[in-house]
C-alpha cells in the first residue's frame, strides 16, 4: 500500500485540518501510504496562506506542495475561502488541492469543485477505508499524476 | 113608463142647480118594488125632495117590477143605489144582494120593507145591505137620508176593504223581504224573548224557527247600533255582527236585530292579516323590503321594511321618488337613477347594489331588484325589492381581512420554517462532520493501538479493541441512518410513473452479496406501474427486502415474495417473508424510529430502516403496516395511494397476485 514519491525531488505534501486528533490520524495515514514525503501540517487556511506567500521558493511551480489535502470546516477561515484565493492566483493555481473532508452536502460539493478543487473525497468513519482513501489519494498524486516539470 | 117622467123632473132639477151656478149631483136609483103604488109613492117622495132641497143631489129612479129585470138592470145600467122590496113575484130579493155582492162595483142597497118582516130585513144586513126602510113611514127627507148614507157607507166600505188589501199585499211584500233576507232576522220584546225569528235565523242559530220563540236571548247590550257577537253553536261559534234597532211591535217597544254571519270574512280578514304579518316579519328577519312604483299615476308603495331599511318613518302620505333618491349616497344617485330609467323603457332590468345613507349618518348597502309593472297588460312602471346586504358585505370583508391576515401569517410561518430549515441543514451539517470526525478518530487510534502495541496486548485487550471498533461501527450506521431520515424528509418528491418490477429485481441483485452460501427462493409476483419517486421507492424496497433477508437468516430455504394483494385498505404492495416475524402486540412499534425487536447479537440494526420506509410511504401519502407472527414470518403491506393518479390505481387493481 505504501507508495514512494515518483521522482527525486522533494516531495512536499500539505495537510490543513484544525483539529488535532483529526490532524495526527491523517498524518499517520499520509505517512505510512508515502514514508520519504516531507508532511506539512497547517491548523488553519491562514498559515497556509501565509506560509505560501513568504516562502519565495514556492513562486515556482517546482517548488510547489506536490499535494495540499484541505478541510473544509476550519477556524477563522473557511476551507472554500482558503481554497478559493489559491485557485485564483495565478502563482499558487496548479497545485494540486484534494477537499478531504466529512461533508457530504450539495452546497459543499459544488462549492469546491466550483472554486477549483481537483478532487472532493468524503472522509469515510471507518479508519482502515479512510487510511486506505487517503493512500489512494497520495499514491494518485505523487506516483501517477504528472505535475508541471520545472523550467 | 115612470122612468121617463122622472127621468124629465131630474133634468128640470138638474136645470135648476145648473142656474145655481154649479153641476147638481144626480143619484140613479135601481127600484125593485113589484107594487106600482109604493114606486110611485117613493118616485114621488125623491122629486120632493129634490125640489125642497136645491143643494141636495137629485134622483133619477130605474124601476124593475121584477127580480130578473132588477138583474138585467144590475148589469147593464149606471146605477149609484138600489132600493129593494124582499117580496118579488119571480124570486127572492136575497139572490140580488148575492148577485150584486159579486159586481165588482157593489152597489150599496136598502131594503124596502113592512112592519111584519122586520127580522127579515135585519137578515138582510148581514147579507150585504146597509140599511132598511118601513114603507109608508118614511117622508121624502128621511128616504133622501138613508139613501145618501148607504152610499156613503158603501163607499167607506170599499174604501177599507181596498185598504185591508192593499195592506194585506204590503204586508206579503215585506214578509217576502224579511224572510228572502240572508241576514237573520229577530225581534225581541222587552224581555229580550223571541217574538219573531225568519228563515235565514234557523242556520245562524242551528235551531228551527219554532224552537226559538220565545226563547230569551237577552236583549243586546247596545240597544241601538252595531255590535260584534259570537253565537255559540254544537258545531263551533260563529262571530255574527248585530245590527239593533227599536220598533214598536205590536203596541210595545221591541228590539229589532238583524244579524249577520261575518265568521268566514272575519276570518278570511285574520287569515289576510296574518299572512300580512308573516310577509312583514319574513321582510324584517330577511332585510328585505318590496315596493311598487306606477310611474303613470305616480304613487309609490313601500313596504315597512323598506321604511325600516331606509331609516325613515311611515309618515301619513305616500312616498316619493325624490325621498327615495334623497336616501341613495350622493356618489351613486346618478347611477341609480340612469338604472331605473334604463329598467322602465325596458332595456334592462333594474339590478344594482348601491349605498343608502340614512339621516343619523349611517351607510347601509343595498342590493335593488325590479321589473316592469304591469296593469291590464301594459307597463305603468316598476315592482322590485331592496334588500340590506349590509351584514354580508361586513361578512364578505371579514372574510377577505381574514384572508389576508392568514396570508402574511402563512408568509411569516413559510419565512420561520425556511429560517428552521436552514437551522437544520446547519445541524445535518454538524451531524455529519464533527460526529464523524471524533467516531473516525476513536476507531483510528484503537485501530493504531492494536496495530503498533498488538505484542504488548493480551487477548482481552484486543477483545476490548474489537469491542471499540464495533461501537464505532454501529455509530457510524446510526449517524448514517439519521442523515438519510433526515435528507428524506428534505428530499421533495420527484413522482412520475414508475416500473417496480425492475426496482426489485435491481434491489435482490444488489442484496445478493449478502446471501452468500445461503438458499433464498425469490417470487416476485406480476408488480404494477405506480405514480412514485423512483430513488425513494428503491430504498423502501431495499429496507424492507434486506430486512427479509437478515430475519430469515436462520430458515432453510428462505422464503421472500414481493407481490400485490386486496386488503381492507385496497390494493397494497406486499413483501412476505418466512423468517422470524414477530409479536403482534408490538406492531404499532415496529416503525418507531431506533425500535429493535431483536438482540444486536441476533439480529443487527439500527431502528432506523422501518421509520425511512414509514417516512417515503407517508410522503407519498399512501399507507403501511405489518402482519406477523413469531417464527412464522412477517408480511409489510404499503400503498401508495396518494400519489398514485387514476390510471396508476386502475393498473394497479388491474393486476393480481401471480
Amino acid at each position: 500500500m505504501a507508495t514512494g514519491c515518483s521522482s527525486t525531488r522533494a516531495c512536499e505534501i500539505v495537510i490543513v485540518e484544525d483539529g488535532a486528533a483529526e490532524a495526527e490520524l491523517a498524518m499517520l495515514a499520509v505517512r505510512q501510504s508515502c514514508p520519504g514525503c516531507n508532511i506539512v501540517l497547517f491548523r488553519d487556511g491562514d498559515e497556509l496562506l501565509n506560509y505560501l506567500a513568504r516562502n519565495p521558493g514556492h513562486s515556482s511551480a517546482a517548488q510547489h506542495p506536490r499535494l495540499v489535502l484541505l478541510d473544509l470546516k476550519l477556524v477563522r477561515v473557511h476551507g472554500l475561502h482558503v481554497l478559493g484565493t489559491l485557485k485564483r492566483e495565478a502563482c499558487t493555481r496548479t497545485i494540486p488541492i484534494v477537499v478531504v473532508t466529512s461533508s457530504r452536502l450539495r452546497s459543499d460539493v459544488q462549492g469546491a469543485y466550483d472554486a477549483g478543487a481537483n478532487s472532493y473525497v468524503v472522509k469515510p468513519i471507518d479508519y482502515d477505508e479512510y487510511r486506505r482513501a487517503l493512500a489512494d489519494v497520495v499514491h494518485y498524486w505523487t506516483a501517477v499524476n504528472e505535475p508541471i516539470p520545472p523550467s | 113608463m115612470g122612468n121617463a117622467a122622472i127621468s124629465g123632473e131630474v133634468a128640470e132639477n138638474a136645470g135648476v142647480a145648473r142656474r145655481g151656478g154649479g153641476e147638481r149631483r144626480c143619484i140613479r136609483v135601481l127600484l125593485v118594488e113589484d107594487n106600482p103604488a109604493d114606486c110611485r109613492f117613493v118616485e114621488e117622495m125623491l122629486l120632493e125632495y129634490a125640489r125642497a132641497q136645491i143643494a141636495g143631489p137629485a134622483f133619477e129612479v130605474v124601476r124593475a117590477g121584477t127580480l130578473s129585470r132588477a138583474m138585467a138592470a144590475l148589469n147593464s145600467e149606471r146605477l149609484d143605489v138600489i132600493l129593494l122590496d124582499l117580496g118579488l113575484p119571480d124570486g127572492d130579493g136575497f139572490d140580488l144582494l148575492s148577485a150584486n155582492a159579486a159586481t165588482p162595483r157593489r152597489l150599496p142597497v136598502v131594503i124596502l120593507t113592512s112592519r111584519q118582516d122586520q127580522a127579515l130585513a135585519e137578515h138582510a144586513l148581514s147579507a150585504g145591505a146597509q140599511d132598511y126602510l118601513f114603507k109608508g113611514r118614511a117622508d121624502s127627507n128621511v128616504l133622501a137620508r138613508v139613501i145618501k148614507y148607504a152610499i156613503e157607507r158603501q163607499r167607506l166600505v170599499q174604501e177599507l176593504d181596498t185598504n185591508i188589501c192593499q195592506l194585506a199585499a204590503s204586508e206579503t211584500r215585506f214578509r217576502a223581504m224579511v224572510e228572502s233576507s240572508a241576514d237573520a232576522i229577530l225581534v225581541l220584546d222587552e224581555h229580550g224573548a223571541v217574538q219573531f225569528a225568519n228563515a235565514a235565523a234557523e242556520p245562524l242559530f242551528g235551531k228551527p224557527r219554532s224552537e226559538l220563540l220565545g226563547l230569551v236571548f237577552g236583549l243586546p247590550q247596545t240597544e241601538t247600533g252595531t255590535a260584534e257577537i259570537q253565537i255559540v253553536r254544537q258545531d263551533g261559534s260563529r262571530i255574527v255582527e248585530m245590527h239593533a234597532a227599536k220598533i214598536p211591535w205590536e203596541g210595545h217597544t221591541a228590539c229589532l236585530a238583524s244579524l249577520r254571519d261575518i265568521s268566514d270574512r272575519v276570518h278570511a280578514l285574520e287569515a289576510l292579516k296574518h299572512s300580512q304579518a308573516l310577509l312583514d316579519r319574513a321582510q324584517a328577519i330577511a332585510h328585505l323590503g318590496c315596493w311598487e312604483w306606477n310611474v303613470r299615476t305616480g304613487q309609490l308603495r313601500w313596504s315597512d321594511e323598506v321604511y325600516r331599511i331606509l331609516g325613515l318613518e311611515r309618515g301619513t302620505s305616500s312616498p316619493t321618488y325624490e325621498q327615495f333618491l334623497g336616501c341613495v349616497h350622493p356618489d351613486e344617485r346618478a347611477s341609480v337613477q340612469s338604472a331605473l330609467e334604463e329598467a322602465l323603457a325596458g332595456r334592462r332590468p333594474y339590478r344594482l347594489e348601491h349605498r343608502i345613507v340614512r339621516r343619523d349618518g349611517t351607510e347601509r348597502i343595498v342590493h335593488g331588484e325590479g321589473e316592469i309593472l304591469f296593469e291590464r297588460d301594459s307597463p305603468v312602471g316598476l315592482v322590485g325589492v331592496v334588500h340590506d346586504i349590509t351584514e354580508r358585505k361586513l361578512a364578505e370583508r371579514a372574510v377577505q381581512e381574514l384572508n389576508a391576515a392568514l396570508e402574511k401569517r402563512v408568509e411569516q410561518r413559510t419565512a420561520e420554517l425556511s429560517i428552521a430549515n436552514g437551522e437544520m441543514e446547519s445541524f445535518i451539517y454538524s451531524v455529519s462532520h464533527d460526529l464523524r470526525a471524533p467516531l473516525r478518530q476513536i476507531g483510528g487510534f484503537a485501530r493504531l493501538l492494536v496495530e503498533q502495541a498488538g505484542e504488548r496486548l493480551d487477548d482481552s485487550g484486543r477483545h476490548y479493541a474489537d469491542r471499540i471498533k464495533e461501537a464505532v461501527r454501529h455509530m457510524g450506521l446510526l449517524v448514517d441512518g439519521l442523515l438519510n431520515l433526515s435528507r428524506i424528509g428534505r428530499h421533495p418528491l420527484a413522482v412520475r410513473a414508475t416500473a417496480l418490477r425492475p426496482v426489485v429485481v435491481e434491489v435482490i441483485s444488489a442484496l445478493e452479496a449478502d446471501t452468500t452460501g445461503r438458499t433464498v427462493e425469490w417470487r416476485v409476483g406480476e408488480l404494477p406501474d405506480a405514480q412514485c419517486d423512483p430513488i425513494l421507492i428503491h430504498q423502501v424496497f431495499f429496507n424492507l427486502l434486506s430486512n427479509s433477508v437478515k430475519f430469515t437468516r436462520p430458515c432453510d430455504p428462505a422464503i421472500i415474495e414481493v407481490g400485490t394483494a386486496g386488503t381492507s385498505r385496497g390494493r397494497a404492495l406486499f413483501i412476505r417473508d418466512n423468517g422470524v416475524g414477530f409479536d403482534m402486540k408490538y406492531a404499532d412499534k415496529l416503525f418507531g424510529l431506533f425500535q429493535r425487536f431483536h438482540r444486536q447479537e441476533d439480529f443487527e440494526g439500527t431502528g432506523i430502516g422501518l421509520s425511512i420506509v414509514q417516512r417515503i410511504v407517508q410522503k407519498h401519502r399512501g399507507r403501511v403496516w405489518a402482519e406477523a407472527e413469531p417464527g412464522r414470518g412477517c408480511t409489510v403491506f404499503f400503498t401508495l395511494d396518494g400519489s398514485a393518479d387514476a390510471g396508476t390505481r386502475e393498473a394497479f387493481h388491474g393486476n393480481g397476485m401471480q
